[in-house]
């Protein structure tokens, strides 16, 4: 069983909107970066759901060809608190019951913060789908003295 | 290669923006960004503060992605840029560390970081993340108030908007204006629907003049009963138009919508003096505009459509200048260059081109622009902005 360090730990209890960005890439080409509408951090292992379009998977797929390595950042739309997670793609699948909860939990912390923005990240989970990433190391990315400084790392099997 | 004037809203540093770079082993590496300068013609710059693995990892691969929130309506884009140097002077880096220092002054916040360098990257490509905008469904009244906008701008009194049914051939009604026997004939539509029908499977503008004679002469030689079931013969009544027109409403190549207008009382002129091209831009324009409108409050709705109607006009008038449809390329170039003050000497050097074969563009030039001299095409260039547009 894995544990996650205490500040991400807190930072995934905030009742705060979130912007995420899932980020993939290959040797020598231009990276790819989409929207995530919603996460969830696994308790169980080191595994971390990120919820994107399944348009948006079409094109993350394309990438899976040069290598399965990942970024997420997750940055507070309230103060910019912000973690980097680094790993690896391991699976995807439909969204779940809780995986829907969160993501309405998220739109209306959005409606809440910033209502320009609810209309557009209010997607319907059928139009959705988690991607998952073992991650290997987080990285503090709040703008400050200690960006970059790294926050947890461990070994990917 | 300019970037679209439609981006500047991006480079106002409303929302924050992130950075993606790829290490040599292609592990991509995400950064937050509070601002994206706009450098000059395609070229953007961000501010070296606190950036590590971003930095090195575009010593590596200069390949980047920029993704930006239009602080309009929401929607994301990506710029795919190629990494071009670091600046640690000058005036681009004198301009962007006074920004810096004007908001953390205003902020009353020190600064987090010196600034370190000036980033510049060159843009290749540019892309509205539509994917991230599909599920967004413009709010019923939208419609009418686009049609209500095409109206007063165009004089046209008869319209209808329509989309394109999913699976089907079949097109669906969502505002009109000015229709006849609107909500109480229910065949009022009868002759826009057919159009918009015909419009959907061809992919094109539509245009049908003197329809009232033209539909009464095959009434005529139908000798036999061949009405189909689902296509019954349209009559001739008082209500028939004379003509109309219809034309796409394109998102990034995908049909969202037609537009349909007849004529009524004698308006053929109104129709039918727009030209094709302009229908193109105002088709694509509007079909941009109508994809993301759902998060633009509805007061400001008529007003933006107001503006996009106005930059189709102004990029159709653009195109149709006779600089641009007459002149081949190297004439423009000559020509941007007499304005600029060059002599012909001048230009043929820098052209690599004979001294006479310059004389001949000039005299081209003339021609083709109908202008009397050299003044006279400096005129012509600078009052177009035609100078600012090709340097």
């Amino acid at each position: 069983m894995s544990e996650w360090p205490v500040e991400i730990i807190r930072f995934s209890q905030r009742s705060v909107p979130i912007f995420i960005h899932l980020a993939a890439a290959g040797k020598g080409m231009a990276p790819f970066i989409c929207r995530g509408y919603g996460y969830r951090l696994d308790t169980e292992s080191d595994w971390i759901w990120l919820y994107i379009l399944k348009s948006q998977w079409l094109r993350l797929h394309d990438y899976m060809k040069h290598g399965r390595e990942m970024s997420a950042l997750l940055t507070s739309g309230i103060d910019n608190e912000s973690y980097q997670f680094k790993g690896r793609f391991i699976d995807s699948r439909p969204l779940t019951k809780k995986d829907v909860f969160i993501l309405e939990e998220q739109y209306s912390w959005v409606t809440g913060h910033i209502p320009g923005l609810a209309p557009v990240i209010h997607v319907s989970p059928s139009e959705c789908m988690a991607v998952g990433l073992q991650i290997r190391s987080v990285f503090l990315q709040t703008p400050g003295p200690g960006t970059g400084s790294l926050v947890m790392e461990r070994g990917v099997k | 290669m300019m970037l679209p004037t439609e981006l500047m809203p991006l480079f106002e540093g409303a929302l924050p923006s992130c950075l993606v770079t790829s290490s040599a082993e292609g592990i991509p590496n995400i950064a937050n960004l509070t601002r994206v300068w706009h450098a000059e013609s395609h070229f953007v710059a961000i501010a070296n503060q606190m950036l590590n693995k971003t930095y090195r990892n575009l010593i590596e691969n200069p390949l980047a992605l920029l993704k930006i929130i239009n602080p309009r309506d929401f929607i994301q884009w990506e710029i795919s840029v190629r990494y071009i140097r670091s600046e640690y002077e000058g005036s681009l880096f004198e301009h962007i560390k006074q920004d810096i220092e004007t908001i953390s002054w205003m902020a009353g916040v020190p600064l987090s970081a010196e600034l370190r360098s000036v980033v510049v990257f060159e843009v290749t490509s540019v892309r509205q993340c539509i994917e991230e905008a599909i599920h967004l469904k413009p709010a019923p009244e939208t419609y009418g108030d686009l049609l209500h906008v095409l109206a007063a701008v165009h004089e046209w009194h008869r319209l209808s908007f329509w989309i394109p049914a999913e699976n089907d051939r079949d097109v669906k009604l969502k505002a009109s204006r000015g229709v006849p026997g609107a909500g109480v004939d229910a065949g009022a539509f009868d002759m826009m629907k057919r159009l918009a029908m015909l419009v959907k499977s061809k992919q094109r503008i539509i245009r049908l003049r003197n329809i009232r004679s033209q539909l009464r002469y095959l009434h005529s030689i139908h000798t036999e009963p061949q009405e189909q079931k689902d296509k019954p013969m349209i009559p001739v009544t008082e209500t028939t138009p004379s003509s109309c027109l219809a034309f796409p409403i394109r998102s990034f190549h995908t049909l969202i919508g037609i537009i349909c207008c007849e004529d009524a009382s004698g308006q053929m002129k109104a129709i039918h003096s727009i030209e094709d091209r302009y229908l193109v831009y105002l088709g694509e324009k509007l079909g941009e505009t109508l994809l993301t409108i759902s998060t633009v409050p509805a007061q400001e709705r008529e007003a933006l459509f107001r503006q996009v109607i106005e930059l189709a006009r102004l990029q159709w008038e653009k195109e149709a200048d006779p600089f641009h449809s007459s002149l081949s390329a190297r004439e423009r170039q000559v020509a941007i260059n007499v304005a600029k003050g060059y002599t012909n000497a001048e230009i043929a050097k820098q052209l690599f081109i004979s001294l006479r074969t310059v004389t001949t563009h000039l005299e081209r030039i003339y021609q083709k622009l109908n202008v009397p001299s050299r003044a006279a095409l400096t005129r012509y260039v600078m009052e177009k902005g035609l100078l600012k547009e090709n340097s």
